[in-house]
C-alpha cells in the first residue's frame, strides 16, 4: 500500500548556511546573487522563517478555536436532538399533536431540525412517514423559497427535502426545478418528481431524461420506475418514438425507457420491442437494452427477432441475445447458441451462450466443450455441478 | 573544485526543497478548497437517500487471503456487516500453508459451487469455488499461490459485477464505506476508478468489525503514522483529485470498474506496488487511447487499518513502498513531462517521480553534505540556526493545516487531549522519524535498482509475511 | 406510559422481553420505543457477539436482528441458535427478496423491510411474543 509520506527533505536547505569559502562572483549565477549576501540572506530566512510560524500558530489557534466551538455545539445540539427525539416518539405514537414539536423549533435551529427529521422519515413508511410530514409542514414554504437561492447546493437540499417532506402543493416547483442549471438540483428534482408526482409527469421527466445521459443508468432506471406501472404506456410511446414523426427521442432516452419497461416487467411492451429489433433501432446499446427486456417479458413468438441479433457485429448485443434465448428459445437453439459458445470470440458472449443452454436444459454441448481439449473448457467445467 | 561542485549541488538541492515544498504549500491551498466544496455537498446529501433508491450497481468485494487462520473469519464477517443493498464477497485463498481454507469451511459452511469465470486473466490455477450455506453472496475461491497480484486477478476472473472492491484481509470499512465510495460511479459513467481514505486503527477501539472509538494509539511509532497519514491523505489525495490527477488509489481500500482493469490486464504479478502501478497503467491505457475517464477521490469514506507498531515491520513497508513506487514510475516513465498525458503526464507524474520517488536520495545527499560543510567550518551559527528554523517551520506549517483540516472537516479525533498532542506530533516527528524513514526510503530504493531483474522470483513467496 | 388494551401481563415476565440486535439507530429507537410503550421490555444491542452474550444470559421471548448486522449477521445468529428459541425476526433493507426467502427457509418467522412501519411491526412482534407465551405454557403443563 504505497502511501506517499511527504517528506519535506528539509535536511537540503541546511546546506544553504554554507557560508562557502569561494570567490563567487566567478561563477555568474544570476538570481542567487543576493542569497550570498550574509544580511539579505539572513533577512529572506528570517522573513520566511516568522511567516511559517505564523502559518502554524494561526493553524494551531484556529484547529482549538475549533475545538472548543464544536465541542459547545455538539453539546447543545445533543441536547437539542434529545429533546426533538422524545417529543418525535410521542407524536409517532399518537400521544401527542405534531404542531407540539414544530411550534418547538425556532427558525434558526430549522435546517437543522429537518436533518434530524429526515433520518426518521427515511426509516419509516405508512402513517408515521405521514405524521412526520405533518411535523415538517409548518417549515415547508420557507424550503420552497430555498429552491431560488443562488447557492446550488442549498437548491439542491431545499429540492431533497421538499420530495421528503412535502406534497402535491410542492409538485411545481419540483417541476420547475428540472429546468436549473445545475445538474444536481435537476437531478434531485427529477428523482423527487418520478416518487412523488402522478403518472402524467413522466412526459416531462422523458423530455429532461437527455440531460442526464452522464448517470449512471442504473439510477435513471429507477428514478422513471419510480413513476410505477401507471407510468408504462407514456414509456412504451417514448421507447417506440423514432417511428411516431411528431416527438423523436434520443437513443438514451429510448434505452433508459426500454430499460425501465424491463424493471415494470411489462408485458405489453413485448411486440413493440421485437418490431423495433427488427426495424430501425441502429443503436447498438438500445437494441441490447431491447433484448434484455424481451427476455423479461418476451415470449416465443418473438425468438425470430432475437436469433438474428446473435449475428451482430457488437458483442454485447450478441451476449444480450444470447441470453435472450434462454428464456424465449427451444431445443431448435440448440446448434446457434452452440455455435457462439464454441466459436464466438467474445467469451462473455460464449458464457452466455451456455448460460442459456442450461436453462433451457441443452447440456450436451456444454458437457461436450468440457471433455474436449479446447480452449473454453475450463469455462463449461465451471458451469456444470461439481461431482466431488 | 570540490568547492565548486559542493556549492552546485547545494543549489540543485535549494531547488528540489523550494519546490517539493512549494508544491506542497500550493497542494494544501488546493486541497482547502476542494474540502470546503465537498463540505457543501455533504451537507445537502444523505446517504440513507441514496441506499433507498434500490439501484446501487452491485459490487463484488476481493479480499485476498494468504495463511490469516486467526483472523479470517472476522474480517469475512466484517465484510459481510458492510451495508451496501448487493454486495458480493469473494475470499480468495492464495494457497495458504495454514487452516485458513478449514476455518473458512467450519464458520460459513462451505459447499462446491458451480461458478464459471468471467474474464480470464492469467493466473495460477484454482483449486474450487466454494459457495457459503449461510450467507449466498460469499464465495471462497481456492488457489495455488502466487502472490497477492495474482489473488486478486484471480477474483477479478470471477467477479460477476461491473464494479469491484480491492481490500486487505485487515482492513475494516465503516459501515457506509462502500455505499459513498460509489457515488463517483453513480455520478459520472466515464469513472473507472475510486479511492477512499485509509486511516490508522491502532488504538481505537474495534468492536465485531467496526471502530467503534477513535483515539489516538498509545505507541509512539503508529501515533507518528497518524499524523502521517493524514499529511498523506489532505495533500496526496484531496488535492491531487482536486486537479484531475489521481495517481494513487491504496491497495487497501479502492473501487473500480471490473471492465476497464481486465481490458488494461488486471494487475501486474511481477511488481511490488501492483496497487498503483495498476492506476498509473490505467491512465496511460486510457490517455492514450483517448477515452474521457476518471479515477476520483472519496474523502469521507474510510477504511480502517493496522499500522506496524515495530521497527522492523515498519522497515520493511516502506522498503516495498518504496520499490513499488520507483518501478511503477520507471515502467511508466514515458509519461514524464509529456503533455499527450494531460495533468497526469506534465504535473502529477513529474511531481511523484522527481521529488516523491527520488527524493530520499536528494534528502540524504543534503545531510552528507551538510556534515562536509560542517566538517569544513564552512557553516556559521546565526545561519545555521535561522536556517534550521525555515525548514522546521515549514513542515511544522505543512502538518498543522493537515490538522486543522481534519478538525475543521471530519474531525475523528474528538479528545481534546488527543488534539493537543496531534498537533505537537509535528515537533518530535522531526527528530529522528523523518530522517529514519527517508534512510528506509534510500534503502528501499537502492535494493530496487540493485535488484531489478531477479525482482520476479522475489517476490512471489505471497504476501504479508513480512507483517 | 399508556398500557395497551390487549391482555398484556401484570409483570413483564421473560417472555415479554425482547432483543432488539439493530445497528441503525432510528429504526432501533422507533420500534424500542413503540414496543416499551406497548408493555414490552426492550434490550438493545448494535451488534451480534453482544446479542449472543446477552441471551446466554437472559432469555428473551423474541429477537429482531439487522440482516446485516456487524459480528454475527441475522442470518448466522438464525443459524447458531437453537430453532424458535427464541422466534427471529430480520430487519433489512427492502427489495431483496432472495434474501427474505432465504431467512424463511433458515426459520425466521418475519423479515422486516426498510422503510418500516413501527406500528406494525410492533403488532406482528407481540403476536409472537403472545404464541411463543402460550407455546410455552403449554409445554410446562405437559
Amino acid at each position: 500500500m504505497p502511501l506517499l509520506v511527504p517528506c519535506t527533505g528539509w535536511s537540503c536547505a541546511l546546506l544553504l548556511l554554507a557560508d562557502w569559502p569561494l570567490d563567487l562572483p566567478r561563477i555568474p549565477l544570476p538570481g542567487i546573487g543576493p542569497l550570498r549576501e550574509v544580511g539579505g540572506t539572513l533577512l529572506v530566512l528570517i522573513v520566511a522563517t516568522g511567516a511559517f510560524m505564523l502559518i502554524t500558530m494561526i493553524a494551531g489557534m484556529i484547529t482549538l478555536g475549533v475545538h472548543a466551538w464544536k465541542k459547545y455545539r455538539q453539546r447543545t445540539y445533543r441536547t437539542e436532538r434529545d429533546e426533538w427525539r422524545a417529543a418525535l416518539l410521542d407524536i409517532l405514537a399518537g400521544e401527542k399533536a405534531p404542531d407540539a414539536l414544530s411550534d418547538a423549533v425556532r427558525s434558526r435551529q430549522r435546517s437543522r431540525f429537518l436533518s434530524f427529521l429526515g433520518v426518521y422519515a427515511t426509516s419509516v413508511r405508512g402513517q408515521e412517514l405521514d405524521r412526520i410530514r405533518a411535523v415538517a409542514r409548518p417549515f415547508l414554504a420557507a424550503v420552497q423559497e430555498k429552491t431560488k437561492s443562488r447557492r446550488s447546493v442549498v437548491r439542491a437540499q431545499a429540492v431533497q427535502r421538499l420530495t421528503l417532506f412535502g406534497d402535491d402543493t410542492h409538485l411545481p416547483a419540483l417541476r420547475a426545478a428540472l429546468d436549473d442549471p445545475a445538474e444536481t438540483v435537476a437531478w434531485r428534482a427529477m428523482m423527487g418528481l418520478a416518487r412523488r408526482g402522478p403518472p402524467e409527469d413522466a412526459h416531462l421527466v422523458i423530455r429532461h431524461l437527455d440531460r442526464f445521459s452522464n448517470i449512471d443508468r442504473r439510477q435513471v432506471t429507477s428514478a422513471l420506475v419510480e413513476l410505477g406501472e401507471d407510468a408504462a404506456p407514456i414509456l412504451r410511446q417514448a421507447m417506440a418514438s423514432s417511428m411516431s414523426e411528431d416527438e423523436p427521442q434520443s437513443a438514451f432516452t429510448r434505452l433508459i425507457c426500454a430499460e425501465a419497461l424491463r424493471w415494470l416487467a411489462d408485458a405489453a411492451s413485448a411486440p413493440m420491442a421485437k418490431s423495433l429489433l427488427e426495424q430501425d433501432a441502429d443503436d447498438p446499446e438500445l437494441r441490447a437494452a431491447l433484448l434484455r427486456l424481451l427476455r423479461r417479458v418476451g415470449h416465443a413468438r418473438h425468438a425470430p427477432a432475437v436469433r438474428a441479433q446473435c449475428n451482430s457485429e457488437v458483442p454485447f448485443v450478441r451476449i444480450h441475445a444470447a441470453r435472450a434465448l434462454g428464456q424465449l428459445g427451444t431445443a431448435a437453439d440448440e446448434d446457434l447458441l452452440a455455435s457462439l459458445l464454441y466459436n464466438d470470440e467474445s467469451r462473455w458472449v460464449a458464457l452466455s451462450a451456455a448460460r442459456s443452454l442450461s436453462e433451457l436444459g441443452l447440456t450436451s454441448p456444454i458437457r461436450q466443450l468440457a471433455q474436449s481439449s479446447h480452449e473454453r473448457t475450463s469455462l463449461a467445467e465451471g458451469l456444470l455441478p461439481r461431482s466431488a | 573544485m570540490t568547492d565548486l561542485i559542493l556549492q552546485w549541488v547545494s543549489y540543485f538541492l535549494l531547488g528540489y526543497f523550494v519546490l517539493l515544498n512549494g508544491g506542497y504549500l500550493l497542494l494544501s491551498v488546493v486541497t482547502t478548497g476542494a474540502l470546503v466544496r465537498y463540505r457543501h455537498f455533504l451537507q445537502a446529501y444523505s446517504s440513507n437517500e441514496a441506499l433507498s433508491t434500490e439501484a446501487l450497481p452491485p459490487v463484488t468485494l476481493i479480499a485476498p487471503a494468504y495463511n490469516e487462520e486467526a483472523t479470517c473469519v472476522e474480517s469475512t464477517r466484517a465484510f459481510l456487516s458492510i451495508d451496501y443493498p448487493n454486495v458480493e464477497v469473494l475470499v480468495v485463498n492464495d494457497g495458504s500453508g495454514d487452516a485458513t481454507m478449514e476455518r473458512l469451511h467450519e464458520a460459513f459452511d462451505l459447499e462446491g459451487a458451480a461458478r464459471p469465470p468471467t474474464a480470464s486473466l492469467d493466473t495460477e490455477s484454482v483449486r474450487g469455488v466454494y459457495q457459503s450455506q449461510i450467507h449466498p453472496n460469499l464465495w471462497v475461491i481456492d488457489k495455488e499461490n502466487g502472490g497477492k497480484a495474482d489473488a486478486l486477478n484471480t477474483g477479478i476472473n470471477y467477479c460477476n459485477s461491473p464494479l469491484f472492491c480491492a481490500m486487505d484481509a485487515d482492513t475494516l470499512v465503516e459501515g457506509e464505506g462502500l455505499i459513498r465510495l460509489v457515488r463517483p460511479f453513480l455520478k459520472d459513467r466515464s469513472t473507472v476508478a475510486v479511492g477512499g481514505i485509509v486511516r490508522v486503527a491502532n488504538g481505537c477501539t474495534v468492536q465485531s468489525g467496526r471502530v467503534t472509538d477513535v483515539s489516538l494509539p498509545r505507541q509512539w511509532l503508529p501515533k507518528l503514522q497518524v499524523l502521517e497519514y493524514l499529511r498523506a491523505f489532505f495533500f496526496g489525495r484531496v488535492g491531487w483529485d482536486a486537479l484531475g490527477a489521481m495517481l494513487i488509489i491504496s491497495g487497501a481500500f479502492g473501487l473500480f470498474r471490473r471492465e476497464t482493469v481486465v481490458e488494461v490486464g488486471g494487475y501486474r504479478t511481477d511488481t511490488v506496488g501492483e496497487d498503483m502501478e495498476l492506476v498509473v497503467r490505467m491512465h496511460r491505457h486510457l490517455r492514450e487511447e483517448g477515452t474521457d475517464y476518471r479515477v476520483r477521490f472519496v474523502p469521507d469514506s474510510v477504511a480502517w487499518t493496522e499500522v506496524p507498531s515495530t521497527y522492523r515491520v515498519l522497515q520493511s513497508q516502506r522498503d516495498r513502498w518504496q520499490r513499488g513506487l520507483a518501478d511503477t514510475m520507471v515502467r511508466h516513465q514515458r509519461m514524464l513531462f509529456n503533455p499527450r498525458y494531460g495533468v497526469v503526464g506534465t504535473v502529477a507524474y513529474p511531481f511523484f517521480y522527481v521529488l516523491e520517488t527520488f527524493g530520499p536520495v536528494l534528502e540524504f545527499l543534503g545531510y552528507v553534505i551538510f556534515a562536509i560543510a560542517l566538517a569544513k567550518g564552512a557553516i556559521s551559527g546565526p545561519f545555521a540556526i535561522t536556517f534550521f528554523l525555515v525548514a522546521f517551520m515549514l513542515g511544522a506549517a505543512l502538518s498543522s493545516i493537515a490538522v486543522v483540516l481534519e478538525e475543521l472537516t471530519f474531525r475523528r479525533y474528538r479528545d481534546t487531549g488527543e488534539l493537543l498532542q496531534l498537533m505537537t506530533l509535528p515537533l518530535v516527528e522531526t527528530f529522528g522519524y523523518r530522517q529514519l524513514n527517508a534512510w528506509w526510503r534510500l534503502k528501499g530504493l537502492w535494493s530496487y535498482f540493485r535488484n531489478e531483474k531477479s525482482w520476479g522470483t522475489m517476490e512471489r513467496s505471497g504476501f504479508g509475511t513480512d507483517d | 406510559m399508556p398500557v395497551s388494551a390487549s391482555p398484556a401481563p401484570e409483570e413483564t415476565d421473560r417472555l415479554q422481553r425482547a432483543l432488539l440486535a439493530i445497528e441503525h439507530a432510528p429504526s432501533a429507537e422507533l420500534l424500542s420505543d413503540r414496543l416499551e410503550r406497548s408493555g414490552v421490555d426492550v434490550t438493545r444491542v448494535s451488534n451480534g457477539e453482544t446479542a449472543r452474550k446477552t441471551m446466554a444470559n437472559t432469555p428473551m421471548g423474541i429477537l429482531v436482528a439487522d440482516a446485516r448486522l456487524p459480528g454475527r449477521t441475522g442470518m448466522e445468529l438464525l443459524r447458531q441458535l437453537p430453532p424458535l428459541d427464541p422466534p427471529i425476526i430480520l430487519l433489512g433493507r427492502r427489495g431483496n427478496d432472495d434474501e427474505i426467502v432465504r431467512a424463511y427457509e433458515q426459520g425466521a418467522v418475519g423479515y422486516i423491510t426498510r422503510p418500516f412501519s413501527p406500528r406494525v411491526a410492533t403488532a406482528q412482534i407481540r403476536r409472537f411474543l403472545a404464541l411463543h407465551d402460550a407455546a410455552e405454557t403449554d409445554s410446562t403443563t405437559w
